[in-house]
């Protein structure tokens, strides 16, 4: 199968299952006759989007921003503290727990004791970011050095390696589908994130965006704003995708479809 | 040991451990032997001459206990330099733990594990029951890893590997990932991977334990030619009687855990002789002793 022939396949099904979605929402948006202002059709949104473009890309940008600066934290200090889980098992038995229970704290109670402490910029936003990233990163990254395969840390022992040694030519190599996964369900929170603690309250944002919308009973706009966060989001999720494949070619060339093996 | 000057015959009868008190000596490792080089010990530094050991691994009153599970019990082996012997013995009754012992992933409970004449350098390379070659490196990365961990600079040992892989049947591979390779070929890599790691015993674990028979009986054949090239000390692991005979100078039969020596078996075979190895009288007779030994532990 070529490559294209390969994409294709992958892409089409979601394609056409959005399509078909919007052209009913359409269609009982026009035969209804239900008032726009309580549920705009699809046609309505593009145009809203398309009139408000010039604000709603502003504010995207310090959302995008938001986000990209609360993830890249996230992950960095996620992944030094799976590395450090990893290192020490008293560690981890203590923080483990601790760290699954922080995620039943529902995010909107944070988000204005955020808003109280640190103002209205940007770093309450950031943190609530890094807050919905950090877990699976450091999950993800703990379970990946976990996975690693105990036999061949024996042979790595047998041939003398040192700890540094395993841990960047084998743990490390080892985790990394586990911790791209981890960085790919954080990437997809992480827009969510920031629309979240702008929502409570901002300056700037596709969150206060929102909320203005929803007070001037602009459902069209709430629409759109909807649309380009879902859109960005999944811009993201495709970056770290191309960047997977970059970092773990091997990976892929496993997973499409295990070529028939090369006998001698 | 074998020396190469006359001056030596009085010395044949001195115990390898006094040998050492008596004179000086300078270690050389050169084409895989450890030559030794001779001097007076008393001030004149005169060199006497050269000695190449025969070496010499010994397993002496070896004992392992993991918790309240006795493994391993008053465990006595030996292996000379360039012998091919085999440890046969049921599944789970302790033969991982001896090469674990050897190769330092496991300390004794009790014994001495002495290596005689084979230089400082590090003895022994333990090559896994299943190949864990890593999935995220090629062939070539993937067998220069021993070189790679003692610091050798990657471009000289890929060199050097790159040298080697027509003798495994690897040539032309040495791009491919491991999951492209079949299962022979990926138990040949990881012999690779063990063999470039230039330990002069090389510790093999049930290496063809999990392929077909057609793929195995290819590779012992293999590997029993590939021996005489390789030069080295071959410490094998292995619960088929006829792999066992097929390749190995000597067999060590252990009984189930907690393990012991039943029977230790030369194994005196004309391989180069006419006809099919197998089916010869002697083989038959050494077959039949390795299956009494095994049957009279309960091991069948
Ligand atoms: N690290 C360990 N801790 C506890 N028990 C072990 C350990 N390694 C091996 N054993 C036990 O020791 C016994 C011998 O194991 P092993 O040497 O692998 O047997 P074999 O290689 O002969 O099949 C088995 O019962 C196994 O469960
Ligand atoms: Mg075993």
């Amino acid at each position: 199968m070529t490559r294209s022939l390969r994409l294709a396949r992958q892409i089409l099904p979601p394609v056409l299952l959005v399509a078909a979605f919007v052209a009913l929402w359409q269609l009982y948006v026009t035969l209804s006759g239900i008032r726009q202002t309580i549920l705009p059709g699809p046609w309505r949104v593009v145009e809203a989007l398309l009139n408000f473009w010039d604000v709603i890309s502003d504010n995207l940008v310090y959302t995008l921003v938001e986000a990209t600066l609360g993830f890249s934290t996230a992950l960095a200090i996620g992944f030094a503290f799976a590395v450090l889980l990893d290192y020490s098992p008293v560690l981890r038995r203590a923080v483990y727990p601790i760290l699954v229970a922080s995620q039943t704290v529902p995010m909107v109670a944070i988000a204005p004791l955020l808003i109280i402490w640190f103002g209205y910029d940007i770093v309450p936003k950031i943190i609530v970011v890094w807050l919905v990233c950090f877990f699976p990163i450091v999950v993800a990254g703990v379970d990946g050095f976990a996975s690693t395969d105990p036999e061949t840390t024996r042979l790595f022992r047998s041939l003398q390696a040192t700890r540094l040694q395993i841990f960047w030519k084998l743990r490390l190599p080892s985790a990394l589908p586990f911790i791209f996964s981890g960085i790919r369900i954080a990437i997809t929170y992480a827009i969510g994130g920031a629309v979240l603690g702008e929502y409570v309250g901002a300056e700037k944002g596709l969150g206060i965006f929102i909320q203005r919308s929803k007070n001037s009973f602009r459902n069209d706009l709430i629409f759109a704003a909807v649309l380009v966060t879902a859109v960005a989001s999944i811009a993201l999720f495709l970056l770290v995708t191309i960047v997977q494949h970059r970092v773990m070619p091997w990976y892929y060339r496993q997973q499409a479809g295990r070529k028939s093996p090369k006998k001698k | 040991m074998h020396f190469f000057s006359s001056k030596f015959d009085s010395l044949r009868g001195i115990h390898f451990e006094d040998f050492w008190k008596i004179y000086g000596f300078n270690r050389r490792v050169s084409g895989g032997f450890c030559f030794i080089q001779i001097f007076n010990r008393n001030g004149s530094r005169e060199l006497l001459g050269e000695a190449v050991t025969t070496g010499r691994i010994a397993l002496e009153g070896i004992s392992k206990n993991y918790a309240d599970l006795e493994v391993l019990r008053d465990l006595n082996l030996e292996v000379n330099r360039g012998e091919f012997v085999t440890l046969i013995g049921p599944s789970g009754s302790g033969k991982s733990t001896v090469f674990n012992i050897l190769s330092g992933l496991e300390p004794a409970s009790a014994g001495t594990v002495k290596v005689e004449g084979f230089g400082n350098e590090r003895a022994f390379a333990y090559m896994p029951q299943r190949d864990a070659l890593l999935p995220w490196r090629n062939i070539l990365d993937n067998v220069i890893l021993g070189q790679e961990l003692q610091g050798v600079a990657r471009k000289k040992a890929r060199a050097e590997a790159l040298s080697q892989l027509p003798f495994f049947g690897l040539e032309g591979f040495e791009k491919n990932y491991p999951f492209e390779l079949s299962g022979g070929m990926r138990q040949r890599a990881a012999l690779l991977r063990t063999v470039l790691t230039h330990c002069p015993v090389l510790l093999l674990d049930e290496p063809f334990g999990a392929l077909d028979a057609l793929t195995r009986a290819q590779l012992q054949q293999w590997l029993g030619e590939l021996r005489t090239r390789l030069n080295r000390t071959i410490l094998f692991i292995t619960h088929d009687v006829e792999e066992a005979l097929l390749l190995s100078d000597r067999v060590y039969v252990l009984s189930p855990r907690p393990a012991h020596v039943v029977l230790e078996l030369p194994v005196d075979l004309d391989r180069s002789g006419p006809g099919e190895l197998v089916t010869s009288p002697r083989f038959v007779e050494l077959k039949a002793q390795l299956l009494a030994a095994l049957k009279s532990e309960g091991a069948l």
